[in-house]
């Protein structure tokens, strides 16, 4: 259950009063520090439960849990000696592949979660920099 | 049958006051507090929102000044979003080369003044990103209200309500971006005003949807006529927003949206200003229809909302993924002759199983036994069975299930299609052996089998396959799970007397669903029907359809009745150039489909029941007690206030022969149903024996060639319902038949030999008995007894003859008036007039002279006869005569006769 607090801080208090507002600074401030905090506290959070979600897609798209568990079965259920070699083999060569693609997927969403860490400052670091060679 | 939306006892409001610390629930009238010292607060069976002054004067003050800052910083972030773009396209360009002949650009791409630029264009995209998105990362959501239970509900209006066992919240931080925007708009030096607040919600788009949808016009020539003006909503301190804002917060919980939009808060108007509550009364509306509409609106929108997988907002159901069917076997041959219900439902948008969430919940438990998992949905025709395994298929795709059930197929058994396969193949036996074994080997199936009965050995026989005998061991030693569905009267016949089918499977009953659900079943068609028949279906419409269909569509079951009824009034809009379909339309198109014209369906249908009495008073004389009796209950039936569980009246005639009891019924036929010849006429003298039963029920069993072609009156009833039925005599009745008037008056219906169910509910029953007969005539040659008392003494006499229960279940007794010689003389009159009129057809022109209804009346007049020597008196004298002198030649058409006083001296 999520609430906005447009106007309060989380704890309900005012943040902004009537008197201070007429500052256009007070303004600005608020303003940065609802960016700054969306960027490094709910967007990261954000973030995680994403990469949760992507790391349980993967895996049940690529049936890799669903295969662990079930990694004895037989292919297809043909309980022969056939089938139980087979199924077992078929998952073995298939096993390791999904998992590195679940990998895969993970760490790259690992990245994008630092590089969007890294954006603003990065990018504050290069605006300052260019113009400092201006 | 009103629908039960499910509103009540969802939230409640109450409020409180600083000064004389008093708490109070608000209950019919809304109040709007002005004095910051009294409060607003609104509880749901978990949750507390409050909403305060200071929050108010925070938002009037400074949310507008932010929007502002917001909206220059966006226009900032655009502009410098151009130069963005081209700098990042020089300096793709420069990769190839492009500007090394120029040297001004190259040097300025190469200068910090250009990398400065496309720096800030960069974190202008951050910064509209983080604008654009930020509600849409963290989108608000208001709980779901759960019903509060009475019991707290009456503690809470006597004592009051324990803080801390609940969640508080403030009301403030759902409001949407819209609706704070219209109230700070509205809201100058302090004050709001609710005329121009209502003038600009009114003009929202989403909002005139809303009144199309619910087939509302609202402009400004309507809200001009039902004086919608600054007066009826008037202009209220700021303070007054808390009151708005609680309102509208308890219209969004109500109709499930996350947050508080604008049509909340419309809603909130509508339901506080008695003004513009009747403003949707003069518009055949209410804010019932108004609210269905929202939560309709608000229920699309989270359908659309829930089905990105990506959403982390939204849960998320593991379905198996590609590797899936490695775990479980192959159904080669038993594919030839199923469907696979996951896929079925999979091409489709509707939501099936909706209002049989108990049994869905049964029948999951059931399935996911360890033995004996086997289940039978047992139910009437229509009600949904097959609508609640399909809703199972589409949880199971979803993910929505329980461990024991997911990953599980559905299968469908398609017996014809097995009976045509197995006569391709030479070894029935192995054939169905092997789909049995596959089916146990699989795993991961549900066999269904929709009508069981036809595998029962003694039904099959009947249909003429002999797969039963083979397939049915298989079934009651499955090992798999198997849903089987089957009828009530099916499940008796053919299910009951097997102890071992009984004992294999698990009985669930599925019943009709409410009349809610069905709503919720049509809205869910809505968006498919308005595509495929190219018109737009208002929701009063949807109302309509569920509330006839549950009156007048007996013979089926919500919600097919309805989903039906629905579908052929969209096909007939379609062919008849209707674009928007009403409720008017739905009652057209049931009235013609049933040959009955529907309460409410038109002005003139009112306007006739007005006239009624004078209209049956006009052919039936003396008898204006009845007349009176009767015409008031069609009011009833008409206006909606009666049982709709029983018929629309049922009488009982007395008196002596030929005073009007069956002509009376007939006319009430022909004025109220339109059809005379129609009435339903019971001779009861027929059922004067016990074994007569049989006969009044429908014949069972043994259906000889003969009984299978009689007509028994609830084959009658059942072909045409709307009707007056006639029970003559009922005195001469066997007692055993007269207790199935006990069902037919409590219930309004009669269950037949064959246990069909036959309505009565839209009938007008008149039973008719000569008992007291002797006593009331009697009345009118003695002088000591009045009329009075011969009526007593008569209704004496029946209550010794009927049973009192019986006579206690009948809406009025009525003793008709034996005629004096003034009625025979008015009843002369009429049937003169009836004569003419049929002589008319001939072109002939019947006069008679004031005095010859009075010569026939004193002439004719047998006592204790009634009326009917008068019809045999006008056809032997006049009618003879007449027919006389026109064979002769001496009367031709065009011409005028007068009835001579010869003819009947």
């Amino acid at each position: 259950m999520e609430q906005k607090n447009i106007l309060t801080s989380s704890g309900g208090q005012k943040v902004l009063n009537e008197d201070g507002v007429d500052n256009l600074l007070v303004v600005f401030t608020y303003a940065i520090k609802d960016f700054l905090y969306w960027w490094y506290v709910k967007m990261p959070l954000w973030h995680l439960r994403m990469l949760a979600r992507i790391s349980t897609l993967v895996d049940d798209n690529l049936s890799i849990s669903l295969l662990f568990k079930n990694f004895f079965l037989p292919w297809h259920r043909d309980f022969s000696f056939i089938g139980y070699t087979f199924g077992i083999l078929i998952k073995v060569i298939y096993l390791p592949i999904a998992i590195i693609g679940y990998l895969f997927c993970n760490v790259m969403y690992l990245f994008l979660i630092l590089v969007w860490l890294l954006l603003p400052p990065a990018t504050l670091f290069f605006i300052l920099r260019s113009i400092l060679n201006i | 049958m009103a629908i039960d939306y499910g509103w009540q006892n969802r939230t409640l409001i109450g409020f409180h006051s600083k000064d004389s610390n008093t708490f109070g629930v608000v209950q019919k009238e809304y109040p709007i507090l002005t004095k910051e010292s009294e409060a607003l607060f609104l509880l749901t069976r978990d949750q507390f929102f409050t909403i305060s002054t200071p929050q108010i004067s925070n938002v009037l003050t400074n949310y507008l000044r932010y929007q502002k800052f917001y909206d220059n910083l966006r226009l900032i972030a655009n502009v410098l979003l151009v130069p963005g773009l081209v700098i990042a396209f020089g300096y793709l360009l420069r990769q190839f080369g492009l500007f090394d002949e120029i040297d001004i650009v190259k040097d300025f791409l190469s200068s910090g003044i250009s990398d400065a630029l496309f720096g800030l264009s960069i974190f202008s995209v951050f910064l509209l990103w983080h604008d654009y998105y930020k509600d849409k990362s963290h989108p608000v959501r208001l709980p779901k209200a759960e019903k509060i239970s009475l019991n707290d509900l009456e503690e809470i209006k006597a004592t009051g309500f324990k803080f801390g066992r609940y969640a508080h919240l403030e009301a403030i931080n759902y409001l949407n971006d819209f609706s704070l925007d219209i109230i700070c708009a509205n809201t100058n030096k302090n004050e709001i005003n609710i005329y121009n607040l209502f003038l600009e919600l009114v003009s929202y788009p989403q909002i005139q949807e809303i009144f199309k949808r619910a087939n509302i016009q609202v402009d400004g020539e309507k809200l001009t006529e039902a004086a919608i003006d600054t007066e009826n909503l008037p202009t209220y301190p700021s303070t007054s927003i808390r009151s708005l804002i609680i309102y509208s917060l308890n219209e969004a919980l109500l109709t499930l949206s996350r947050d508080i939009k604008p049509e909340h808060m419309v809603l909130a108007l509508f339901n506080v200003f008695p003004s513009l509550k009747k403003f949707l009364t003069t518009q055949n509306s209410s804010i019932d229809i108004l609210r269905e509409v929202v939560r309709y609106h608000s229920y699309e929108f989270e359908k659309r909302a829930n089905t990105n997988p990506f959403n982390p907002n939204v849960q998320y159901y593991r379905k198996g993924g590609i590797a899936e069917s490695w775990i479980y076997g192959h159904i080669f041959i038993l594919e030839k002759f199923s469907k696979n219900l996951n896929e079925y439902v999979a091409r489709y948008d509707d939501i099936f199983g909706i209002g049989h969430e108990d049994e869905i919940e049964n029948l999951v438990s059931v399935l996911g036994k360890v033995s004996n998992k086997n289940a039978l949905l047992i139910g009437e025709p229509g009600v949904g069975k097959s609508s609640l395994i399909l809703g199972i298929a589409q949880r199971i795709n979803r993910g929505d299930v329980p461990l024991q059930i997911k990953d599980k197929r559905i299968l469908q058994l398609d017996i014809n299609g097995l009976i045509a396969f197995s006569s391709k193949e030479k070894n029935t036996e192995t054939l169905v052996a092997r789909a049995a074994q596959e089916l146990e080997n699989a795993g991961d199936v549900i066999l269904y089998i929709d009508e069981m009965q036809e595998l029962i050995p003694s039904k099959a026989q009947d249909s003429g396959h002999s797969l039963a005998g083979i397939l049915l061991p298989y079934i009651l030693d499955s090992k798999f799970p198997i849903i089987g569905t089957v009828n009530h009267s099916d499940y008796k016949r053919y299910f009951y007397s097997i102890e071992s089918l009984r004992q294999t499977f698990t009985n669930i009953e599925v019943s009709e669903i409410s009349a809610a659900d069905t709503l919720v079943i049509l809205q869910t068609k809505i968006v498919q029907l308005e595509r495929n028949f190219g018109i737009y279906i208002t929701l009063p419409a949807l109302i309509s359809t569920v509330e006839l269909a549950q009156r007048y569509v007996k013979e089926k079951k919500l919600p097919s009745s309805a989903v039906q009824l629905l579908e052929s009034a969209c096909s007939w809009a379609q062919s008849s150039g209707v674009q928007t379909l009403t409720d008017e339309h739905i009652a057209k198109v049931l009235s013609n489909q049933k040959g009955f014209s529907i309460a409410g369906v038109k002005a003139e249908e009112s306007t006739k029941l007005m006239k009624l009495e004078e209209a049956i008073k006009e052919r039936v004389v003396g008898q204006d007690d009845a007349v009176f009796a009767i015409v008031e209950s069609l009011r009833r039936a008409h206006t909606d206030i009666r049982n709709p569980n029983k018929p629309i009246g049922a009488f009982l005639f007395m008196g002596p022969t030929g005073v009007g009891k069956t002509y009376l019924a007939k006319v009430v036929a022909q004025e109220y149903f339109d059809k005379e010849s129609d009435m339903i006429r019971v001779d009861m003298s027929e059922y004067q024996e016990v074994s007569s039963i049989e006969k009044f029920l429908g014949d069972s069993g043994n259906r000889s060639i003969n009984s299978q072609n009689a007509v028994s009156l609830i084959d009658k009833v059942k072909l045409n319902p709307y009707t007056v039925i006639l029970f003559d005599e009922i005195e001469k009745a066997h007692p055993q038949i007269l207790d199935l008037f006990l069902q037919i008056f409590d219930e309004g219906r009669l269950t037949s030999n064959l246990g069909e169910v036959v309505d009565f509910t839209n009938s007008i029953i008149v039973c008719t008995s000569n008992i007291g007969s002797r006593i009331l005539l009697e009345s009118l040659s003695n002088n000591k007894s009045t009329w009075d008392e011969a009526k007593d003494r008569a209704l004496i006499e029946l209550r010794q003859s009927i049973r009192p229960e019986l006579l206690n279940r009948f809406d009025k007794v009525l003793v008709f008036h034996p005629h004096d010689i003034d009625n025979l003389s008015e009843i002369s009159e009429l049937l003169l007039q009836e004569l003419a009129k049929r002589l008319s057809e001939k072109s002939i022109n019947l006069t008679w002279n004031s005095l010859i209804p009075q010569l026939i009346a004193s002439k004719a007049n047998e006592p204790g006869f009634g009326a009917r020597p008068i019809k045999r008196y006008i056809q032997e004298n006049i009618e003879g005569n007449i027919a006389k002198e026109m064979v002769e030649g001496e009367i031709v058409a065009g011409e005028e006769i007068e009835i001579k006083e010869s003819w009947i001296i």
